[in-house]
């Protein structure tokens, strides 16, 4: 089979190239003969007229008149049938040459357009049965022609999208829908989702059966451009509102604090004392989500400078080891060997910080590990725990900003985005892999050198 | 503008001048610190606050960054060009504002990051006054 049905839908697949002059040729040749033998019966016609003529007394000039009719009509007939037999033949073998010639340029010239086709291109039988592939579908698929040819197009299909695509090619051959674009996710051999766009045409010849041309095109690039391009522009206006926000609630927060000061210092009632304690200590709570509302809004430029990466790993984990609990060990791991680094010192810390109080908050017992590797020009930082761990439906959403597991009022969900961000801008990486009841290990893995200094507005 | 708490017997207790457009965070700043030994001055924005530097002795500026007219920056350094060559405390949730300051810009510059509570505007208060003249309880 070969590619006819995109060369033009006129020509069935079947068609092929010298098929007419055959057909031609055996016409002709029945014509001629029905004429011959048309002629030859009207000359024994006349010869048996005319002897039934002569023997009733007919004059010997007429019957010898019908006689030689008789015998030179059938001849003439012949040769002149003979004649336009052999015209014919020759115009129709000449036309049928040219015709051939012409069709398989066009074929070839078509054949050469479909091949370097951007876009994949299957020919389908009303089965769904792939007749036909270009290299572009090869390509978008992964496999090979024979891999495909031959084989039902939904074999390519997700299970989930099966019944529509079903459902779609059955439209196009009652011609329900029209000529659209269809958006499919396919199962491409490497397993990535390949996002495509389909526009088909059902092509109905005259004498054959229907076939579906599928012309796909590969838009996974696009769509995932498209969905950065949303998150991004959804992340800068939640940015944008959560520093509005903390802005605003920042100025009645300080004089929150402030009046409870001053009425602290001018009453020595203890009664009165101990709540204007817990204002303040609500107050010191707003006031931390409004920070981390900042934080996360604008981090602002870092400012890399060379630091002692064990120093800051001992100064996270003075800090953290009051969240760490009595039946918790935590093992050191960072060595004594220098290992300096361009960072920000204080973003870097809060980042070891948020890690470090996760870990701990997330462990009722048994360890918590800070481990730092030097990898040349990059370092890895993990702090593992032996705790809950994480289900693997959490994992994808963690770093989410606002996203959080932790009870109401005991975080703001903002911590790992903010340490995601912090990262980020040092040309670094956070990951994590977790086992649901054996724990997690967060790993913050830092180039040497940051690379500039990289604004993370 | 007005001596909160400036009498005779602390004519020579520290100066302390708060700039704040917000008069909630003015009031209310002035009023704590009455409660110490602090003479207490304040101003709605950067050029009031020109004023009293140059009418009264003031040991130290506590100033918001972000208002209408001169922002913080740029009154700590009108006041040094003017001579007043006093310690200053910025009060911003701007973070970047002071991050994007150089060491020269920074010096004598004290980030006070919004929101904060009392005791934390006490110690950077008394901090920055120096042993010498911080107040006695």
């Amino acid at each position: 089979m070969t590619i006819p049905p995109a060369a033009g839908p006129k020509a069935p697949p079947s068609a092929g190239a010298d098929s007419k002059p055959p057909g031609n040729r055996r016409t002709l040749f029945g014509a001629t003969i029905l004429i011959w033998a048309v002629t030859a019966g009207l000359g024994i016609l006349f010869s048996v007229f005319a002897v039934a003529i002569g023997l009733q007394a007919a004059t010997f000039d007429v019957m010898r008149w019908l006689l030689a009719l008789a015998i030179e009509a059938p001849l003439a007939a012949g040769i002149i049938a003979l004649i336009w037999y052999s015209r014919n033949m020759h115009s129709a073998t000449a036309a049928g040459e040219a015709g051939a010639q012409a069709l398989a340029h066009s074929e070839a010239k078509y054949r050469e357009l479909i091949a370097s086709a951007p876009d994949g291109i299957f020919v389908l039988d009303p089965q769904a049965k792939v007749i036909d592939v270009n290299g572009a579908g090869e390509e978008l698929f992964g496999l090979s022609r024979a891999e495909i040819v031959g084989h039902s197009f939904m074999e390519f299909v997700p299970p989930e999208r099966l019944e529509s695509a079903r459902s779609y090619l059955a439209d196009r051959l009652k011609g329900l829908r029209a000529t659209e674009l269809y958006e499919a996710t396919f199962a491409a051999a490497d397993l990535k989702p390949l996002h495509v766009q389909l526009r088909s045409q059902v092509v109905r010849p005259s004498d054959a059966e229907p076939y579906v041309v599928y012309i796909v095109r590969d838009v996974t690039a696009q769509r995932e451009a498209l969905r950065n391009l949303v998150e991004t522009e959804r992340w800068a206006s939640m940015g944008r509102l959560a520093s509005f926000v903390a802005h605003e609630i920042n100025t009645p927060l300080t004089n929150i604090s402030l009046l409870t000061a001053s009425i602290s210092r001018r009453v020595s009632d203890p009664e009165i004392q101990e709540r204007l304690k817990k204002i303040a200590a609500q107050g010191r709570i707003a006031a931390n989500i409004t920070g981390e509302l900042l934080k996360f809004a604008r981090p602002g430029a870092i400012s890399p400078i060379e630091t002692e990466l064990t120093d800051l790993i001992r100064a996270a984990v003075e800090q953290t080891d009051a969240f760490r609990k009595p039946g918790v060990e935590l093992r050191d791991e960072t060595g004594t060997r220098s290992v300096v680094c361009t960072v920000d010192p204080m973003r870097i810390q809060e980042v070891f910080v948020n890690l470090l109080k996760n870990a701990y908050e997330a462990t009722p017992r048994g360890r918590v590990r800070i481990r730092l590797q030097d990898l040349g020009s990059l370092v890895a930082v993990s702090i593992s725990d032996t705790g809950s761990g994480i289900p693997p439906e959490i994992q994808s959403r963690l770093f989410e900003a606002f996203f959080t597991t932790k009870k109401k009022g005991e975080g703001t969900g903002l911590g790992l985005a903010i340490s995601r961000n912090f990262v980020a801008s040092h040309g670094g990486d956070i990951t994590l892999t977790s086992e649901p009841g054996k724990g997690s290990t967060f790993t913050v893995v830092l180039p040497k050198q940051a690379p500039g200094v990289r604004a993370t507005e | 503008m007005l001596a909160m708490s400036a009498s005779d017997e602390s004519a020579r207790s520290p100066g302390v001048l708060i700039v704040d457009d917000d008069a909630g965070i003015r009031e209310n700043i002035a009023d704590l610190l009455s409660t110490e030994d602090y003479r207490v001055y304040s101003a709605a924005d950067a050029d009031e606050a020109l004023h009293v530097l140059e009418a009264e002795d003031i040991d130290l500026l506590v100033t918001d960054f972000q208002m209408p007219g001169r922002n913080g920056v740029e009154l700590i350094e009108a006041a040094r060009k003017a001579n007043h060559l006093v310690p200053a405390i910025l009060m911003t949730a701007y973070l970047y504002v002071y991050e994007q300051l150089d060491a020269d810009r920074r010096k004598d510059i004290t980030l006070l990051r919004k929101p904060f509570d009392a005791d934390e505007i006490l110690r950077e208060i008394a901090a920055r006054l120096g042993d010498g003249n911080a107040p006695k309880r």
